[in-house]
């Protein structure tokens, strides 16, 4: 479910091109070091995957302002090279859609593509010690708990929303934002000044507690849905919870 | 998703758009999304997307059912521009219409063309596996539309779906993912079996259609740059 749905124009050239740049260099390195025979066996499969991540995403979840996205229960079960490609290529079909900034494919598929690696760690190690169903959902929990922290950061750091003030602004121009820095920080003394105790948090808490508050509803639906669809899985399927072999699994 | 719609308007369009080279179009839609991630004037950038729905038309494509998927990032943008709006009302309505826009150009660009076409195009730069990839996901993704219709259909007929019953839902929707993920897999395997048996050894062969550009194609880019340089002269 952690997913940048921010449009073109919002996250600054450098990010976007960088992002783009890595997320390229991750899936070549992942299709290059693995054997031939095994992945294109698996690229059917690995389509069809990326085929309902596409058309799970496309259901929304009724009152919950967000959709599931899948990217961890791929990543258990194409392991963590197929599960980043697959990121990637659900990215490209979602922005050719409309749905989200073909600017930010390179961001998301990092960050979708790290739920994917992450969770497939998470479950091998704990796969011995838990039940699957059970290990498939905190697998999936921890790893969206990692992906959605990359996210912020990315549109933190980027420079696209501000984070850590109370009112966030969109920086599509860097000189801009520097202005809006200066007048709020003005503007953030004055205030201080004239009104010592004043909880100039009060924003930003009220802010980051709605976030919070529709974000773990989001991280446990998906950890729960995830958790009962391995259980059915291990039940009938029990082979497609095998551990993956190698980069790609 | 309306990719069937889609699908079907980019492969049996008739208008010049629709003739024109797969080059041409894809260098068209890079220009006019640079300029709207570039240009800062909401007069300039509603102009922009007034060219685009123009194209919509002259395309003779369903503007009215097709736009309204532009609708979503514009949603996006909202959410993001109401902030931005605490600054000023003019910068939030800047990212309303890049986000609307550039889905627009987007929406454009497939109904114009075929998938094929644009991952062809898009192979000039990424791997041939994840070429392969592509196609096959594209191929899957129809194929499972039709059973997950169908899945939620007979979970209605017997009263799966509730409006208020959300641990009832959950359970629906579990089974519904959980079935169309065996589904899936049986259905991956027999596609690898089909397309083993007409020789696939990982690599699908699709070329870009090379054709010497024609007026029709200098004129698309000609008018897309002519947007572009619209952008630093204002």
């Amino acid at each position: 479910m952690s997913h940048i749905h921010l449009p073109d124009g919002v996250i600054p050239f450098v990010w976007w091109i960088g992002g783009y740049i890595a997320a390229l260099l991750v899936a070549v390195f992942v299709l290059r070091s693995i054997n031939k025979d095994s992945v294109r066996r698996k690229i059917p499969i690995a389509a069809v995957m990326a085929a309902v991540m596409l058309i799970t995403m496309s259901v929304p979840l009724g009152f919950l302002p967000f959709h599931l996205n899948m990217s961890a229960l791929a990543g258990i079960l194409m392991g963590p090279g197929l599960g980043f490609v697959i990121a990637f290529v659900v990215n490209l079909f979602m922005a050719l859609m409309g749905h989200g900034g073909f600017t930010v494919v390179g961001l998301n598929t990092l960050i979708l593509g790290a739920e994917a690696v992450l969770a497939f760690l998470i479950f091998s190690a704990l796969r011995q010690k838990f039940q699957k169903s059970v290990t498939s959902g905190i697998s999936v929990l921890l790893a969206l708990i990692v992906s959605i922290s990359l996210m912020i950061a990315v549109v933190g750091l980027s420079g696209a929303i501000d984070i850590t003030g109370g009112e966030a602004f969109i920086a599509h121009d860097h000189d801009h934002g520097h202005e809006y820095e200066e007048k709020h920080a003005e503007e953030k003394h004055e205030e201080e000044k004239h009104e010592e105790g004043f909880n100039m948090g009060f924003i930003t808490l009220t802010g980051w507690a709605a976030f919070l508050t529709v974000v773990t509803s989001g991280i446990l639906l998906e950890s729960l849905l995830t958790a009962l669809i391995v259980g059915f899985l291990a039940k009938v399927r029990p082979d497609m919870l095998e551990p993956a072999q190698g980069v790609a699994g | 998703m309306h990719l069937s719609m889609i699908d079907q308007l980019s492969n049996n369009g008739n208008s010049f758009f629709h003739k024109a080279s797969t080059v041409a179009k894809i260098l068209m839609t890079a220009l006019l999304l640079s300029s709207i991630i570039i240009s800062r004037d909401i007069y300039y950038l509603s102009f922009i997307i007034l060219t685009v729905v123009v194209c919509f038309t002259l395309a003779k494509l369903p503007l009215r059912e097709i736009g309204h998927l532009c609708l979503i990032p514009a949603f996006f943008s909202t959410l993001f521009a109401l902030f931005e709006m605490q600054q000023s009302f003019e910068s939030g309505l800047l990212i309303i219409l890049r986000g609307a826009g550039s889905a627009l150009t987007m929406l454009f660009l497939i109904s114009t063309t075929s998938y094929i076409k644009i991952f062809s195009f898009l192979g000039l730069f990424i791997p041939r596996l994840m070429l392969d990839l592509l196609i096959f996901t594209y191929r899957s993704f129809f194929i499972l539309l039709d059973r997950v219709e169908n899945l939620l259909k007979s979970i209605r007929l017997r009263g799966g779906l509730k409006p208020f019953g959300i641990i009832a839902n959950i359970r629906s929707l579990t089974g519904i993912v959980a079935v169309l993920l065996l589904h899936s897999f049986e259905m991956g395997d027999r596609m690898y079996r089909i397309y083993s048996l007409r020789g696939y050894n990982g690599y699908i062969p699709i070329q870009l259609d090379w054709k010497p550009l024609g007026a029709t194609d200098y004129a698309l880019v000609a008018f897309a740059l002519f947007v572009l340089a619209g952008v630093f002269v204002l």
